[in-house]
């Protein structure tokens, strides 16, 4: 039996400062040390001031995990040396005298079962250790503090994964939720990280820590669960330990300092008072929260009738459903969800090409429009979007400078039926007999007008000239 | 505005301390006026003295001549420059080299300083050889005096300066005149009351006239209790929210300065029976029950009130801010500033150790006491515990200013040790803050009172008052202060 707990740190990117100061919570586009302040260094003399934002966020994912919010929330200490720590502790939360948490004892249902959430708690991130080299063989250790002082929130969870599987189910639960709630952007460097814990047969307990990204994560607990079991094979008792995931060589190795016997000597935070979580704040975030994503999917399926497999991709995905949601009227809505979930999926899989798109809602709905109005083909559509996406160009431009207006009257799309006719006689012949070799000339049809026939057109007047001939 | 350069600046004042060490008119301006000024008022007043008036007379006039010499040797001190540049022919030559309007004024105004206080040394020291008056009797009264006389003698100068600039030095003689135009409004010597009704209107919008009038009350009064009107006018600006610290609230705008002197009348006054009773020195002892009794002749209603929890507040108190001040110090790990200290070699927990041992013994005790009290295994045994303790006191405290307005005791039960005397016994050193740490552990606000010296030793007395009662606070300890003997604090 094997049982993996999870605790996982969440930046809040989406806020515009820090937890404790007014340096930006987007501490990425700074030069090493530009974006801090008396406060997040720490100097003497300085005081936090609490982001009342950050607590919303954290709420909101507290909410999102059916966590319970106390009333009242405090703040600790959480004392230890390390030269990315500014005071040389953290202001965290801790439950151990009661729970003050932002959040605590949620569940979240993946698959058949049901993951227990321990506790979820708002932090500040350290600032960051930089190495000349690996950190084994570093001549220098240089600190770079623009994170010190970013909010974090920690998730914990109870012990209750079986599989590797289930946690990276999990974690895509988790990221979407971030995503969709407006918290955080998962796909950021460092934005979401994870560690995990993991015991075979009630043996004990060894700790992973440094999984770089979340998607590693899987790949460490499958080769800790094939480590333990090896060891418990040749009856080697396994340790109680921390171990740090190799990225390099794909395995863990155990850690030499002995992280998990400190003593944190955790205690009130005097400098920030007890937090009221007042009953109307609660109220107006959960008005306010942003549609789950499950209730989505189901909006899209019965609202709509889109499909269960595109509802969930487009539903899951923030950059898609935002788009939808801008975009979509009753007609239009499903046409809308395949063109996002078939064709521009294509141009939008990276975050990169998201932000080079120049595509607009505008587009899209006109884009449906013009192929369930027959004014292109669905082919064509496939064309015009290409151009969209790059030129951001209004659609009836696109469609006069691509020549993609449909051929619809009979007398033009004959003529063209009788080339194709003269230039495939065998087939013509052989058509007669085999319906198979009717899609053919369809084919060749679509490939002289560039795919602007329609298709249903077509086939009738090709039925119609074999039937004469 | 353009910067300032420096060194035009100097320039100018250097110019004119050439001319100081040769021009007879400087010199005259400097010190034979008011020389004479002071001998002549100096001897009326001891003439008139003989007829008993009941008041300081001398303090009167001497103060009123040398108070009143500020203002003229600052109004002129801002003429003289600009007239001897135009006398010399010179003002144009100035204003075609690079210096600005704003150097040639600031020039004039260091200038304008320095002098005044050449003279002020003189005449000050003249008075006291002459007739025996201290300047410094005054007290706190003479800051506010003197930049209310200098600022005044400034407007005057720079308004004539802008008469000379437009008329030309033909009217240069305003610059000896014009301030006598407000000479007879300024109450220099007698009091604004004697004045006609339409000289006391005009007298009302003449800044010095305030002066005057003050420095006669001081002298009358004899003490110009000071230092609860300072803080409240300090509490008046640091009172409120503070933008970059989460533990401050807004309870709406007080102003602490007004009636701060309605007194005690009616005001139920709780007396801390654990602070007066065992271990308190004698005269300390004494000195309690005097200012009791003078609060109560104020109409204060006195009477004891036990706290019984304040037993334990030094050993409160200690675990709570040792374990603060501990992590507080953390900080301090020589890594993003601190003293010089070549990294090169260490692993990073032997440096921060290392860098760390520069603490202080007393530091060094409070860290290590402040590590241990929440480590793991003792936090319920101390820090919780005293968690505990400490709401037990605030709730005692809340009871009692069901009852009472305030609370009341000596602010340290022993009279002053001397310095280093018990450096070696740091237990006996946090019991002497028995007294005083209630306040810390309860949140509230406490103000210390000078009350009496015995010995030539100061023992103190101290008011306590609930929450955000600072206005209650500062008028009681207002009053006790007006109780005292103290002599006056020199400055």
């Amino acid at each position: 039996l094997t049982k993996i707990g999870l605790e996982i740190h969440c930046q809040l990117t989406k806020l515009e400062s820090k937890l404790f100061c007014s340096c930006k919570a987007d501490y990425r586009s700074f030069e090493t040390n530009r974006n801090i302040c008396p406060v997040c260094i720490g100097l003497p003399g300085s005081l936090p001031l609490l982001n009342k934002k950050a607590v919303e966020k954290a709420a909101m994912i507290a909410m999102a995990l059916g966590c319970k919010t106390p009333q009242k929330i405090a703040f600790f200490r959480k004392n230890y040396f390390y030269p990315d720590l500014p005071k040389n502790f953290q202001i965290t939360q801790y439950n151990a005298f009661g729970p003050t948490s932002i959040g605590h004892d949620g569940k979240v249902p993946i698959e058949d079962k049901e993951i227990r959430i321990r506790r979820i708690q708002l932090e500040e991130d350290p600032g960051r250790l930089v190495y000349e080299g690996t950190s084994e063989k570093t001549q220098l250790t240089l600190v770079d503090y623009n994170r010190a002082g970013t909010p974090l929130v920690e998730i914990v969870t109870e012990p209750d994964f079986e599989t590797p599987k289930q946690v990276r189910l999990f974690l895509n639960v988790l990221a979407d939720l971030v995503e969709n709630l407006g918290v955080s952007d998962p796909s950021l460097d460092g934005a979401l990280r994870v560690d995990g814990n993991i015991s075979i047969d009630k043996g004990n307990r060894v700790e992973i820590k440094n999984v770089g990204s979340f998607r590693d994560i899987e790949k460490a607990l499958h080769f800790e669960i094939t480590r333990q079991q090896s060891l418990a094979e040749r009856g080697i008792p396994i340790p109680a330990e921390t171990r740090h995931w190799d990225e390099a060589r794909k395995i863990t190795v155990s850690a030499r300092s002995k992280e998990e016997e400190q003593d944190y000597r955790y205690f009130l935070e005097a400098d920030i008072p007890w937090v009221l979580i007042e009953s109307s704040v609660i109220d107006r975030l959960k008005k306010n929260m942003p549609e789950n994503i499950s209730s989505k999917k189901e909006r899209y399926i019965k609202k709509y009738g889109i499909p269960l497999q595109v509802a969930e991709v487009l539903s899951s995905d923030k950059f898609y459903s935002d788009l939808f949601e801008q975009a979509h009227n009753e007609k239009n809505a499903k046409e809308i969800a395949n063109i996002i979930t078939t064709d521009l999926k294509g141009f939008a899989d990276t975050k990169e090409q998201r932000e080079q798109l120049k595509i607009t809602p505008k587009h899209l709905s006109d884009l449906a429009d013009a192929i369930m109005n027959n004014i292109i083909t669905r082919n064509s559509g496939k064309l015009a979007l290409q151009e969209i996406v790059k030129t951001g160009k209004p659609l009836s431009e696109i469609i006069s400078s691509l020549d993609l207006g449909h051929v619809d009257d009979e007398s033009s799309l004959s003529k063209v039926v009788d080339d194709v006719f003269n230039e495939e006689q065998q087939a013509v012949s052989e058509a007669k007999s085999n319906s198979d070799t009717i899609n053919y000339l369809v084919g060749k049809v679509m490939q002289k007008t560039k795919g602007k026939a329609d298709p249903a057109l077509t086939l009738d007047i090709i039925k119609k000239k074999l039937d004469s001939q | 505005m353009e910067a300032i350069n420096w060194s035009g600046v100097k320039g100018i004042i250097v110019r004119h301390l050439f001319t100081w060490r040769r021009d007879l008119d400087r010199v005259v301006d400097a010190f034979w006026w008011a020389t004479v000024d002071l001998i002549f008022w100096g001897l009326t007043s001891k003439y008139v003295e003989q007829y008993n008036t009941g008041i300081d007379i001398v303090a009167v006039f001497i103060g009123g001549i040398i108070l009143w010499s500020v203002i003229i040797g600052s109004q002129r001190e801002i003429n003289m420059p600009l007239l001897d540049e135009a006398w010399n022919r010179n003002l144009i030559n100035l204003f075609t080299t690079p210096v600005s309007i704003i150097e040639f004024v600031l020039a004039t105004l260091v200038l304008g300083l320095s002098k005044l206080t050449v003279t002020m040394s003189f005449l000050s020291l003249l008075a006291f050889i002459l007739y025996k008056y201290n300047i410094f009797d005054n007290g706190f009264f003479l800051l506010p005096a003197f930049a209310n006389l200098i600022l005044t003698g400034w407007a005057v100068g720079f308004f004539i300066n802008g008469l000379i600039l437009r008329y030309g030095y033909k009217i240069q003689s305003f610059a000896w005149a014009l301030l006598f135009v407000i000479y007879p409004f300024s109450a220099v010597i007698y009091p604004v009351s004697i004045l006609p009704p339409w000289a006391q209107g005009i007298a009302r919008f003449v800044p010095p006239s305030y002066v005057f009038e003050n420095m006669r009350s001081v002298i009358s009064v004899g003490r110009f209790d000071i230092n609860q009107l300072i803080a409240a006018f300090i509490l008046n600006i640091i009172s409120g929210i503070d933008q970059h610290d989460n533990t401050t609230i807004d309870k709406g705008k007080v102003d602490y300065t007004k009636e701060l002197d309605v007194g005690v009348e009616g005001k139920r006054i709780g007396i801390i029976s654990e602070m007066i009773g065992e271990g308190v020195d004698k005269q300390v002892a004494s000195a309690t029950s005097k200012a009791i009794s003078k609060l109560q002749s104020l109409g204060a209603k006195c009477s004891e009130v036990s706290l019984d929890s304040i037993k334990y507040s030094v050993a409160t108190y200690y675990t709570i801010a040792a374990t603060e001040a501990g992590s507080n110090l953390a900080r301090y790990d020589n890594i993003r500033y601190g003293f010089d200290f070549d990294v090169e070699g260490y692993e990073f927990n032997a440096y921060i150790s290392k860098a760390r041992k520069n603490f202080g013994p007393e530091v060094t005790r409070r860290m290590i006491l402040g590590s241990f009290v929440p480590s793991a295994g003792y936090l319920g045994k101390y820090f919780l515990k005293a968690l505990k303790v400490r709401s037990k006191i605030k709730s005692e405290i809340d009871q009692a200013f069901k009852k009472f307005d305030l609370l009341f005791a000596p602010t340290v039960p022993v009279l002053p040790f001397k310095i280093g005397e018990k450096i070696d016994d740091p237990l006996s050193l946090y019991l002497l803050d028995i007294n005083t740490i209630v306040a810390n552990l309860s949140g509230i606000p406490a103000i210390s009172i000078p009350y009496e010296i015995a010995q030539g030793l100061p023992i103190g007395m101290q008011l306590f008052a609930n929450s955000m009662q600072e206005k209650t606070l500062l008028q009681a300890a207002h009053a006790l202060e007006k109780t005292t003997n103290l002599p006056g604090v020199p400055i």
